[in-house]
């Protein structure tokens, strides 16, 4: 197969399908997205609540919904597309090797990629959770494909350890389909998704919520007959540990970016985000390769993959344009105290840009400080009434402020300082 | 006088408010810090609304589930009973994006509306 490619986007869900569409508009001709799955869309079609789109599109959707906007505009665009196609190499030189059952073995040369390959879930091997090998065990989000788009209803009986924003809307889908949730247990004092979900998924159905505890143990022979949840440093005494009776367990315990690919292609990964290490021009360390939406770090809101990616679309069309300038400079932008990480990692100082960010820990008026490390000038400063780790701050920094900084300046630290 | 606390979903500041309640009246209402706040924490106790997001058989085996929403929300204590006259519902494809699957639920004058396009084309079983 010898197709000219300007721009390929691996992966064709959400970030993939923005910065299609977005280095199509700037004017590439020859946009092309590889996408391993039967359909485009990605995540989209599993996630079937609603809460999408408020800002992107100033209107609440649900995923199925989002999704079509993306598509129907990908299809008027006529945005060459290959579905059930796996990527299976990227080299740093952008030859890629992907496979299908019709073509067999894909070589693409294409000018420029956008890796958009999003996230995959963490397992119970990633966390670790001792106990027998039963059945019953589902990551949140294949409970979600199951009960959402195959109708399969996993189990009757459920505990869902983590209360991330998949834990929490599965729990209320449980119930919605006739299931009982036991109980959410989270490992740390607070839950840790969005406070809407906390209201609307577990408050409304009242779900026993245990903060500060794990699961244990796994118990069973052929299938899950219950779990022990303890106390974190709670000791390991009988009567502090709960045994609560189930048939399924769900675990919603994170995400991380999918990046063999990126490895591959000898892209430098940040060990925070597990994400390609960008710039403000969402490029990797090997020129021509951009990267965009969860396969970076992991977002909260899809509209906020939606921009990202579009930042990486655009980037990759003005490359084969001829148009991204390569920076003269690249300053370093360091996450600080109370600061988890910052994307991008470096800026050229030479635009505006706008900085993700996500704090370590809860804290109540706190204080959003972007310093130079010249004079320790402070070019950005933010209060927030409150700053939680489960929502990402995200700020701008201007044009002008841009301007302002002095030419000797090597890096910036943001941080967060949290009042009484 | 019976007191009722409500997580104020407007904005990320998720104030807490709370409304004491004297039998049928509103006593007082504190903790918000702005209107709308105020509005939602009146709203959220007298008669708190969700959208409902669910889905519905097919006719067509290779897409078993229909995705769809309430075009509105409905009171919250519908959402069971809801749920329950979706169960015994199937549709055949093709359905349009926004087709109204189920009309006027449970009364409350709100229609059942389909979330996804499901073209006939791409069906297995034709």
């Amino acid at each position: 197969m010898n197709m000219p490619v300007d721009v390929l986007v691996i992966g064709g869900g959400p970030a993939g399908l923005a910065a299609a569409i977005k280095a199509r508009e700037t004017g590439v001709e020859n946009v092309l997205i590889v996408e391993r799955s039967e359909e485009l869309g990605g995540l989209l079609y599993q996630c079937i609540h609603n809460g999408f789109g408020l800002q992107y599109f100033k209107e609440d959707l649900t995923g199925p919904e989002y999704a079509y906007r993306f598509i129907q505009k990908l299809e008027k665009l006529k945005i060459n597309y290959l579905l059930k196609t796996m990527v299976l190499d990227v080299t740093p030189e952008k030859q890629v090797l992907a496979m299908n059952a019709t073509q067999g073995v894909i070589r693409l040369n294409p000018k420029t990629i956008v890796l958009a390959m999003g996230c995959r879930e963490r397992t119970r091997y990633n966390i670790l959770v001792p106990g027998t090998r039963p059945a019953g065990i589902f990551t949140a989000g294949t409970a979600q494909r199951l009960i959402n788009v195959e109708g399969y209803l996993p189990g009757n009986r459920v505990v869902i350890l983590g209360s991330g924003d998949i834990g929490m809307i599965m729990a209320r889908r449980l119930i919605l389909e006739g299931a009982k949730v036991e109980a959410v247990v989270e490992i740390l004092p607070y839950i840790g998704g969005l406070i809407r979900n906390e209201v609307q998924c577990l408050r409304d159905f009242d779900i026993p919520v245990f903060l500060g505890h794990t699961v244990t143990e796994i118990h069973g022979l052929n299938r899950v007959n219950g779990v022990s949840v303890s106390k974190v440093n709670g000791g390991s005494s009988p009567e502090s540990i709960k045994k609560i009776k189930c048939n399924t367990l769900l675990l919603s315990v994170g995400l991380i970016p999918e990046n063999e690919l990126s490895l591959n292609a000898g892209i430098k990964l940040d060990p925070v985000t597990g994400g390609p290490i960008v710039d403000e021009n969402m490029q990797t360390n090997v020129q021509g390769i951009f990267a965009g939406g969860n396969v970076v770090h992991v977002l909260d809101f899809v509209d906020n993959v939606s921009w990202e990616a579009e930042v990486a679309g655009l980037s990759a069309a003005k490359y084969v344009l001829g148009e991204l300038s390569l920076p003269t400079k690249n300053i370093k932008v360091n996450a600080g105290n109370g600061i988890k990480y910052v994307v991008p990692s470096y800026i050229s100082g030479q635009k505006k840009v706008t900085l993700y960010m996500r704090v370590s820990e809860p804290s109540q008026n706190a204080t959003i400080k972007v310093v130079d490390d010249i004079k320790e000038n402070c070019l950005y400063k933010k209060r927030m009434l409150i700053a939680r780790p489960s929502e990402m701050i995200k700020l701008t920094l201007t044009k002008r402020c841009i301007e302002s900084l002095v030419k000797q300046v090597k890096s910036l630290t943001v941080s967060c300082v949290g009042g009484k | 006088m019976e007191k009722n606390e409500i997580i104020c979903l407007i904005c990320p500041l998720a104030c807490n408010i709370e409304l004491k309640v004297a039998g049928e009246n509103i006593v007082d209402i504190t903790g918000f810090q702005c209107k709308k706040g105020k509005e939602y924490a009146l709203q959220e106790y007298k008669s708190p609304q969700r959208v409902l997001t669910a889905t519905v058989r097919t006719t067509d085996k290779t897409r078993p589930l229909l995705p769809l929403k309430t075009a509105d929300p409905v009171p919250k204590k519908l959402l069971i009973p809801c749920m329950k006259i979706l169960a015994g519902k199937e549709v055949s494809p093709p359905v349009t994006i926004g087709q109204v699957i189920v009309e006027n639920i449970m009364d409350t004058g709100i229609n059942v509306v389909a979330t996804r396009e499901f073209p006939t084309d791409n069906l297995g079983n034709t």
